[in-house]
């Protein structure tokens, strides 16, 4: 497996800030993974991953986390952080990262 | 009956927890130090978590609470016997002894060499230090290695669970401490130096006590301190003099590496019984050194010797707080065990 380098440039850096200003709720994650438990539309869909891929500034990969995702709301009843999941899936599919791009292609 | 004399070995929060609650029934108390001041390792600390008290405020106000004793610092006991009458005789460094009738330990535990754990190159590379030796560089009495204060943007690494959990360094236990004195560090250190970056390294992030959990939360809201789960395998310099960190991020199953400008290792908390304590007062340990009380429920200060009482983290890592009122406990067992 490759080894990666961990930068801190990305990690809680621009993309977090960014998507922190959308969704402040995002910072409570504690990825305990109850909204991937929760997940009704894939097994592969998980928020606290998704979550816990952007803190290591790993935002492709974060966005990835989230392919299939119905938006039907089911693992923000589950969050025991009270974390918006579906504004946080909404900020990191449709927001602008810092350079004014749309993340999501 | 209030004649009684009773010595207390060790002046931390615990032994002074206990000289408190016997100096102020009545009983003449002889308190022995090895150090010179009275506080233990709160002397070394700067702040405590989790709401950043001075921690030598801390020390003198638990001083304060005891009344008339005899106070022996700079006084390393050199051994302790128990006569047939139940007498306890203390032997001091100079050869002088004392006799009392019954005897609080609180000796309490000893900060983990971090040299032993080579591979985190403790002792060898200058910008490895400890959460002990950060206390003192926080509190102003150590400085920061210089070239740290002229850096822009600062890469600060904290690796947790250094000599606990660990069965090569003889050390199965949980320190419990140094989670919470991890995170509260973690956010010193970003107040100190607004430009840095905190990376943790944990296996698990163990938040007990009252505001801990909250400090936690904190350091990653707040102050953006990154929890990497994941134990360093291996550290080593850069051609730059930074240091080089391998480990596992196991929550992505993902090798990483990543180089600091700091690293600072959360040393666990051992056991340092005196041999007379076991060989010559018959006092059992646990399998991680530390000593045993008669059970872990309802009679941990009591001891199978009669007149012998433990008190705080000479039983296992503690807090303050519950080595201070661990102390007041052993010594309310004690007026107990005499009034009875």
């Amino acid at each position: 497996m490759q080894v990666r380098d961990l930068s801190m440039a990305g990690a809680w850096g621009d993309s977090v800030d960014v998507l922190k200003a959308i969704e402040p709720s995002l910072v409570n994650c504690i990825t305990c993974g109850g909204c991937a438990a929760a997940c009704a539309a894939s097994a592969n869909v998980s928020v606290a991953k998704a979550i816990l891929l952007l803190r290591r500034g790993l935002l492709a990969d974060a966005r990835a986390a989230l392919e299939g995702c119905l938006f039907c709301g089911k693992c923000r009843f589950v969050c025991p952080m009270g974390v918006n999941t579906r504004g946080v899936i909404a900020a990191l599919t449709f927001s602008p990262d810092s350079s004014g791009n749309i993340l999501h292609q | 009956m209030h004649t009684k004399k009773i010595a207390v070995i060790g002046a931390g929060p615990a032994g002074l927890g206990a000289a408190s609650v016997l100096s102020r029934n009545g009983l003449r108390v002889s308190v022995f130090h090895r150090e010179a001041a009275a506080g233990g390792h709160l002397n070394d600390w700067a702040w405590l978590f989790p709401r950043f008290v001075p921690a030598r405020d801390v020390a003198v106000s638990m001083a304060a609470e005891t009344r008339q004793v005899d106070f022996h610092p700079g006084c390393h006991i050199a051994g302790v016997s128990r006569h047939a009458n139940g007498q306890f005789k203390i032997v001091m460094p100079d050869g002088q002894t004392e006799v009392a009738d019954a005897l609080v330990y609180a000796g309490g535990f000893r900060v983990f060499d971090a040299s032993r754990k080579e591979e985190l190159g403790y002792g060898i590379y200058p910008r490895v230090v400890t959460s002990a030796d950060l206390e003192k560089m926080l509190a102003g009495e150590v400085p920061f290695p210089v070239e740290l204060l002229q850096q822009q943007a600062l890469r600060i690494g904290v690796v947790h669970c250094v000599g606990s959990r660990d069965e090569k360094s003889g050390n199965r236990h949980c320190s419990r401490m140094c989670c919470v004195t991890g995170v509260k560090q973690s956010i010193e250190l970003r107040k100190r130096f607004p430009n840095s970056r905190v990376t943790a390294f944990y296996m698990d992030m163990r938040m007990f006590g009252n505001g801990y959990e909250e400090l936690y939360l904190e350091a990653q809201r707040d102050w953006q301190v990154l929890f990497v789960r994941g134990r360093v395998s291996e550290v080593a310099e850069s051609d730059e003099g930074r240091l080089r960190v391998k480990a596992e991020d196991t929550l992505l199953g993902r090798p990483i590496r990543d180089e600091f400008d700091l690293l600072v290792l959360m040393v666990g908390m051992e056991a340092d019984l005196p041999k007379w304590l076991i060989e010559d007062l018959g006092v059992k340990q646990i399998d991680a050194g530390f000593a045993r009380g008669n059970d872990e429920l309802v009679a941990s200060n009591r001891t199978p010797t009669r007149g012998l009482y433990l008190a705080g983290s000479c039983k296992g890592p503690l807090s303050v707080a519950e080595a201070w009122n661990d102390g007041q406990a052993a010594a309310q067992q004690l007026l107990l065990d005499l009034n009875r």
